[in-house]
């Protein structure tokens, strides 16, 4: 039986507003330590990726930056795209039962970077010619002033040099929460550990 | 309940108006500057949210929302102008610092074009979300097709992140008061998202028993609250729109996409 079939409809669908909820408090939590590069507004999208699987979980990444959007403005609303493709690929690993064994969680955790800082490149460069007034622009201007590469090469290498840091603590926070999580929850979350 | 938006409520022509008028009207105006390469369209249009960020009594709130774009701006010029691979003519030179630096035409040229878009886009969807009630805004898109589900789920965020930001600071006093400090150290995070999940996973259960208690998922057909009758002036502004899109359509395909290149641009001194 699938996990789709075996949680409610409405359960899935609050436990989206939640994490929809989640990546923004995370993301203003993150603000509190000042780190450059360091977003953490994908962490509800992992939790729900973890318990729900991919579909759920790119609705929530998609539906979070719109959310976003609403509240400070429409120019993060693209960006849904990439916290969707990480909701996909995490939620389709997770649902191969990848994050039960820690070599193929640091694989996971290795594509994820990929995809998010791939996805990402193609907007920053195709829809805001390669800015995002993040601080990784002075990244990505160092690496055309001295390279020669095209805005598109720069603005990935830029992205996957400081994406790490993000993803891991990211993955950490999610990890770190299902495993303190009380028991009866952790019933509810299948893809994690059976 | 409170909401987490952009939506300011005043009385005014703009705010009264029904949302789906101006859904309509944002994405057409949107859509507009997308299709020319020329970024005199996108500006003109961003110009005229002046106006109406005027008659809706919201320019201070609406040009706040814009200075977020500065270096984004900046930035996209800088790029563009000095770094594009694929121009090929020099606009003309900038002596900073003592040094030479070409301003390249394609790379301004485009450079201009994006950011008369993002200004476009960015303008029209702020004016709709400053004058729209997010009920009305999801009202009109479910009109247009949006399933009930997603638009439920936007809505139920808008009043979660704000009831989460409670929880959020209840915790992090707790915590402080046991001594924790989160100053430069993610790890300190950990502790504070603990509690907060678990407070919202609790969300979840109550959530999703009232949501079932309700009848989510059925299939009859709902009314809501928010629903407000197309009056015939709102039907004509519709019909005006579609007209404009479609006019603008034809006008493309008949003119082309209006690009200037380097020889016939009157700017710059050859």
């Amino acid at each position: 039986m699938s996990l789709e079939m075996r949680v409610s409809r409405s359960y899935a669908v609050s436990f989206v507003v939640v994490g929809i909820a989640l990546n923004v408090i995370a993301g203003s939590l993150a603000t509190l330590t000042g780190i450059p590069g360091l977003y953490l507004d994908l962490s509800g999208t992992l939790l729900t990726a973890l318990i729900l699987g991919p579909w759920w979980a790119a609705t929530t990444g998609l539906l979070t930056n719109i959310v976003n959007g609403i509240i400070w403005g429409p120019v993060g609303i693209p960006f849904g795209i990439v916290n969707m493709a990480f909701g996909l690929v995490t939620g389709y690993f997770a649902q191969k039962g990848w994050t039960r064994s820690w070599i193929k969680t640091a694989i996971l955790f290795v594509i994820a970077c990929f995809v998010v800082s791939g996805t990402a490149s193609i907007i920053v460069t195709f829809l805001f010619g390669g800015a995002t007034g993040a601080p990784q622009d002075i990244v990505v201007f160092a690496l055309l002033s001295s390279t020669g590469w095209d805005i598109l090469t720069s603005v990935f290498i830029a992205d996957i040099a400081t994406k790490p840091l993000d993803m891991f603590f990211e993955f950490l926070i999610a990890f770190s929460v299902l495993q303190a999580l009380p028991g009866e929850f952790k019933q509810r979350t299948p893809f994690y550990k059976k | 309940m409170p909401w987490l938006s952009m939506w300011i409520p005043k009385d005014t022509i703009i705010h009264r108006a029904n949302s789906k008028v101006k859904v309509v009207w944002v994405v057409v105006l949107s859509l507009i500057p997308i299709l020319f390469y020329n970024p005199i369209f996108g500006f003109s249009i961003f110009l005229l949210t002046i106006p109406v960020a005027i008659i809706s009594r919201s320019l201070k709130t609406y040009l706040k929302r814009l200075l977020i774009l500065t270096p984004t701006i900046i930035i996209i010029l800088i790029f563009q102008s000095f770094f594009a691979r694929y121009a090929i003519h020099v606009a003309f030179t900038l002596n900073i610092l003592g040094y030479s630096i070409p301003v390249l035409y394609e790379g301004l040229y485009k450079a201009l074009w994006l950011i008369s878009i993002i200004l476009a886009v960015t303008g029209w969807f702020s004016i709709l979300f400053i004058t729209t009630h997010p009920g009305d805004l999801f009202y009109a898109l479910r009109s247009f097709g949006l399933p009930y589900t997603v638009s439920f789920i936007v809505l139920s965020s808008l009043q979660m992140i704000p009831m989460m930001e409670r929880a959020m600071n209840l915790v992090l006093d707790s915590q402080k008061s046991r001594g924790l400090e989160i100053g430069k150290n993610p790890l300190k995070l950990i502790p504070v998202m603990i509690p907060i999940t678990v407070v919202a996973l609790e969300r979840i259960d109550k959530m999703s028993w009232s949501l079932e208690g309700r009848a989510f998922g059925s299939s009859v057909k709902r009314t809501s609250i928010r629903e407000k009758e197309l009056t015939l002036l709102d039907k004509t502004l519709i019909i005006l729109a579609s007209i404009v899109f479609l006019a603008v359509i034809v006008f493309r395909l008949y003119f082309g996409d209006f690009y200037v290149p380097y020889e016939q641009c009157i700017f710059i001194q050859k």
